[in-house]
């Protein structure tokens, strides 16, 4: 409480993303990138991320595009808010999933504001890191501090942080990539290779790169799809999970399916395990809680204020049984 | 019932225009030229000695205007009980020592916030760690760290009541039940952070704006504090966003800092908490352990109550002296039994103070007495309904600490739900879906509207009105009463103009300013609709009185053949032989050398405990998951006896407010701690219910003719919430089979007894 301000900084506001990289180079890892600011200026304020250098990039026009082509698919520059996402015709006509999955983020203020790239990069959190410099003063740094312990895990030899973005299961189960731009120019990642799994440095980002798009192929007939969170009250709440289904049904068995989660762990889950399971099943209630059981074999979910490990699986289990259920129904 | 021209009718609050369009002024919106900005450095330690403090940093940040610390200050300890040397235990900036994590170190004020907290960063504190205690039990072994040299075994306070002969009588009883229930900690979560703003004038008067539930505590207090005549300080209570029995501790660290800082900087102060100092530092409900042995008849009577609490107070007393005590009363409601015997313990610990909070010790042991009469109901094969309806206290009762009940509707609340719910059938519904489960649960509530005593030594009344009347016709109400956003001020004016013939826009309201109020104790225990009330009432008669006075003369008529409505004193029967009010009261000036019609009206409570009780019955239905113990609410049924409701749709919103808040108790609202450190201090984390996960709710007015409160209103703003958190408790275990009897009642908990079940 003592120094929930933020900390003295330099405040960049360039124009075209060459100068972003500049920045980048000059100061290296004392920035921050600033688009809708929703996460970035309390994690400032309660020093959870300590920078001298803000780089906002709400000015760059590309960034703020939204552009769909029949063959090439989407593109989300960086700067887009979930808003703008939700509202726009080409994904509650083409990516129903995407639209859903923005809606349970947050609320309309932090919708309004917050950007679905911000979403997707937002920093693992932890009811523990995520706390002021005030809190801090009572107890020893852990890992993300740069401390040497973690209050998740006690014993823990890493940092357990949650990843938390509402959106990124659905984006992995729509096969997403990333475009990142660095000295080197742009390079294409699909999102689930994006995440390290170390709650401390949870992102494939050096900090020369900039995320300036998210991409998703054009859509295919005949897939249906859901989303899930589940949380304590609603989408105001980190999620105890979210989950993402995509699946084609001939009929007689499932043709291919994807199954991603996230909030559940300290990266995202593509549950491989579970999608090869399903090809070629039916969907039967023994089916689905095979594949729910492979599933929770596939994650260790942490516990969380709040949320137990046996809360969280036990969600997870009955998330999936109903979202198939739906999906089929 | 009579039918009365405003009494009983829904009304919009007087306020609520002001209040929608954010025109209405909180201490927060308040600027003064020249104001600084204060800010408050916190202890980050649970226990430990004050080595030294160096403000010379911080008071060369330019912008910084004055430091203070606990050396500045007269060394003078306050508590809100302050009839009791025992309970004045706190100094409002610590001296020598800090007790719990978020204890007032010192305080900086600074021409910009911005200033204020890198100043907060600037003042170096050496402390000597302290060994500290975090438990009530730990804390009272022997070689238990001792937080305060007055409370050996840091027992802050012990409470004992015995009526009868429970020994005796449990041993003639067909079924006796112990069971231990416990609850967590939990908080206000007021709308409105506290603020203060301080200023003095240069003959030394010190005016305080503040967002307090008592400005006339707050006087005194802060005169003992800071050494001077009370009557030297003005406080002004502007609008304020609730306080729930957590601005009710006469003086906060906040308003005192404000006025030293102002003292010191010779300019206005204003301090504002954050949103973290409130969840990290503020008052909060006690945590309590609760053991509970109930004997009854066959028949579902109930004969005799033993019950013991352990109440963990933190680590100063704010009013958890009282709570202890009323932990014992407020078990004896709604139900009658004539054997009882109570021993409450508050112990401290080094954790923030526990104090009052809405219901005041009542949630506690409302969740703990419903939850095992439902269980005694079960075993005896009895409807918890039959067996409430039994035992329940009648209009001429008095419970066993000894509340005279002189109107209950509680039977009436009973049936009203019971068949609005469809309880006899929804009871008894099979459970047999794998997925779901749903159930419905009782929970039942009486409550004082009132206490009857003071925590200090004063000669004023409980409350007092005073009314002057303009030339213009309209009435300027001088009230002490603090609406902090439960309608006081509605209700005042609302008595004032049917007693008056007026309408209510003729009614022009101050409430609470020390300098121009007459004394009111204050918003707390559920008191302001009776108490200021009836102040209200009698200062309006007595207008009327005076008015009638002089028109009767005039018409030549009996005063008591006169009658007000309509802004008209007319003769009853002849309504065309009449005086306008403007003119009557023009006409008492003139009778009386031009001296203005100002008139007053005061109350006391006629019984040191209570003068009368509010009664209601709520029943619950919910929906669990089995898969997930995922619990939701489906619906609330509530009948409420306040009495006659002078406003339906204030008391409706009351009701509404206590299942929100009772639904949080419930289920997920939860101050976690490691040691002495909140873990959840925030909104994010302290998961007070949504608009999206409030229930249908039906409320039936359960209208009881009262002979002490005001057109015979009484209570509903605490009592509503005791029956609300066991109504859920009882319903889950309907639903499941699974018995909840330590709260909050989490997914967690609902599948380990799921689990425990099956084996």
């Amino acid at each position: 409480m003592n120094s929930n301000r933020l900390p003295r900084l330099k405040y960049h506001s360039p124009k075209t993303i060459e100068e972003v990289l500049k920045i980048k180079q000059t100061f290296a890892d004392d920035t921050v990138i600033l688009a809708g600011g929703t996460d970035v200026i309390p994690m400032l304020k309660r020093r959870n991320v300590s920078c001298g250098h803000v780089i906002n990039i709400k000015r760059i026009r590309p960034l703020k595009q939204i552009s769909f082509d029949e063959k090439e698919g989407l593109r989300v520059g960086a700067a887009v808010t979930l808003r703008e996402v939700a509202d726009h015709p080409v994904i509650s006509n083409a990516y129903p999933l995407m639209g859903k999955a923005v809606q349970s983020v947050a609320y309309n203020q932090i919708r309004n504001m917050g950007t679905l790239v911000g979403n997707i990069c937002v920093d693992n959190k932890c009811t523990y890191f995520n706390q002021s410099a005030f809190w801090w003063q009572s107890r020893p740094d852990c890992f993300k501090r740069d401390g040497d312990c973690c209050y998740v895990i006690k014993g823990g030899k890493q940092c357990y942080a949650l990843s938390a973005g509402d959106t990124v299961s659905a984006l992995i189960a729509l096969e997403a990539s990333l475009a990142i731009v660095g000295p080197e120019g742009e390079q294409r990642l699909p999102l689930e290779d994006f995440y390290t799994g170390d709650g401390k440095k949870p992102q494939k980002l050096d900090h020369n790169g900039l995320v300036t798009a998210v991409l998703i192929p054009p859509p295919i007939s005949g897939w249906k799809d859901g989303f899930l969170k589940k949380s304590q009250r609603g989408s105001v709440d980190f999620a105890i999970a979210t989950l993402s289904i995509r699946l084609r049904n001939n009929g007689t068995g499932l043709e291919d399916v994807r199954i991603a989660l996230n909030g559940v762990s300290s990266k995202p889950i593509r549950a491989k395990g579970a999608e090869q399971y399903l090809m070629g099943k039916p969907l039967d209630d023994e089916t689905i809680s095979e594949a729910a059981r492979i599933l929770l074999g596939e994650t260790t979910p942490l516990s969380s204020i709040g949320t137990s490990v046996q809360v969280r699986r036990r969600t997870i289990e009955a998330m999936f049984t109903d979202l198939i259920e739906t999906i089929e129904g | 019932m009579k039918e009365y021209r405003l009494i009983g009718k829904r009304l919009p609050r007087i306020d609520a225009r002001d209040k929608v369009k954010g025109r209405a002024l909180y201490t927060d919106d308040i600027s003064m030229p020249g104001m600084l900005y204060g800010l408050i450095l916190r202890s980050p330690y649970a226990h430990a000695k004050i080595v030294k403090i160096d403000t010379s940093r911080a008071l060369k940040l330019p912008g910084v205007k004055a430091v203070v610390t606990g050396e500045d200050t007269a060394k003078v300890k306050f508590g809100v009980i302050s009839r009791s040397r025992k309970f004045i235990d706190e100094y409002p900036l610590a001296v020598d020592k800090v007790r719990f994590i978020g204890e007032e170190v010192a305080a900086v004020a600074a021409t910009d916030p911005d200033a204020a907290m890198e100043a907060l960063d600037l003042i170096e504190v050496e402390y000597q760690e302290l060994p500290a205690v975090f438990d009530p039990e730990e804390a009272q072994k022997p070689g238990a760290p001792q937080i305060h040299e007055h409370a050996p075994g840091n027992i802050s306070r012990e409470h004992h009541m015995k009526k009868g002969d429970p020994d005796r009588a449990f041993k003639e009883c067909d079924l006796v039940r112990e069971d231990t229930f416990t609850t967590q900690s939990a908080i206000h979560a007021y709308m409105e952070p506290r603020a203060a703003l301080a200023s003095w004038d240069l003959t030394d008067k010190l005016m305080v704006y503040t967002s307090t539930q008592t400005p006339y505590y707050v006087q005194q207090h802060l005169g003992r504090t800071l050494g001077m005549n009370p009557d030297n300080i003005r406080i002004i209570k502007p609008f304020v966003g609730g306080g729930f029995g957590g601005k009710s501790d006469g003086l906060s660290a906040v308003e005192f800092s404000a006025a030293l800082l102002s003292k010191h900087a010779g300019r206005p102060v204003k301090i504002v908490c954050s949103r973290d100092e409130e969840f990290t530092a503020a008052r909060r409900k006690h945590p309590a352990s609760i053991t509970m042995k109930t004997g009854v008849k066959k028949d579902g009577t109930i004969v005799a109550r033993q019950s013991r609490a352990i109440l963990d107070g933190g680590a100063y007393c704010s009013l958890g002296p009282l709570t202890t005590v009323l932990m014992g009363t407020f078990q004896t409601l709604p139900f009658r039994f004539e054997h009882f015997q109570y021993d409450g313990y508050r112990i401290y610990t080094n954790k923030p103070p526990c104090g009052a909070m809405r219901g005041h010790g009542g949630p506690q042991v409302h969740f703990a007495q419903d939850a095992q009469l439902d269980m005694i109901a079960e075993e005896l094969d009895l409807d918890p309904v039959e067996m409430a309806l039994k035992n329940g206290l009648k209009t001429g009762d008095e419970s066993a600490a000894g509340f005279k009940i002189v109107s209950s509707g509680f039977a009436e609340c009973l049936r009203k739900v019971s068949e609005a719910a469809d309880w006899q059938d929804k009871k008894r519904t099979e459970k047999n879906d794998p997925k779901k489960a749903y159930g419905i649960g009782l929970g039942c509530g009486g409550f004082p509207s009132g206490a009857g005593f003071y925590f200090n030594k004063t000669t004023s009344a409980h409350s007092s009105v005073i009314i002057k009347a303009g030339e213009g016709g309209g009435l300027s109400v001088l009230t002490g009463a603090s609406d902090i956003g439960q309608g006081s001020d509605s209700v005042v004016c609302q008595i004032v103009a049917e007693v008056l013939g007026l309408p209510i826009e003729d009614i022009h309201i101050t409430s609470a300013d020390t300098e121009i109020t007459p004394p009111d104790m204050g918003t707390y225990s559920s008191r302001v609709t009776v108490a200021a009330g009836n102040a209200a009432l009698n200062a309006a008669k007595a207008a009327r009185e005076a008015l009638f006075k002089v028109v009767a003369d005039k018409f030549e008529a009996s005063p008591d053949d006169l009658l007000a409505e309509e802004q008209k004193i007319f003769v009853k029967g002849s309504p065309e032989i009449y005086t306008s009010f403007v003119d009557a009261v023009n006409l008492y000036q003139k009778k009386n050398q031009g001296s203005p019609l100002v008139v007053k009206g005061s109350y006391n409570s006629p019984d040191p405990l209570s003068p009368t009780y509010s009664f209601g019955a709520y029943i619950c239905e919910v929906e669990v998951d089995l898969r997930t113990g995922e619990l939701t609410v489906l619906r609330y049924t509530v009948g409420h006896d306040c009495g006659q409701p002078l406003n339906p749709m204030s008391v409706e919103g009351q009701i509404e407010g206590c299942i929100s808040m009772g639904m949080g108790y419930a289920i997920s609202e939860d101050l976690r701690f490691d040691g002495g450190q909140t873990l959840n201090p925030s909104f994010l984390g302290y998961a007070m219910p949504t608009a999206n996960q409030m229930p249908k709710i039906e409320i039936t007015h359960v209208v009881t003719d009262d002979p002490h409160g005001p057109f015979g209103a009484k209570e509903t703003g605490e009592g509503s919430l005791d029956p609300v958190a066991p109504a859920i408790v009882n319903a889950v275990y309907n639903a499941t089979g699974v018995r909840i009897k330590d709260l909050p009642i989490t997914s967690g908990k609902i599948l380990q007894g799921l689990k425990d079940k099956d084996r």
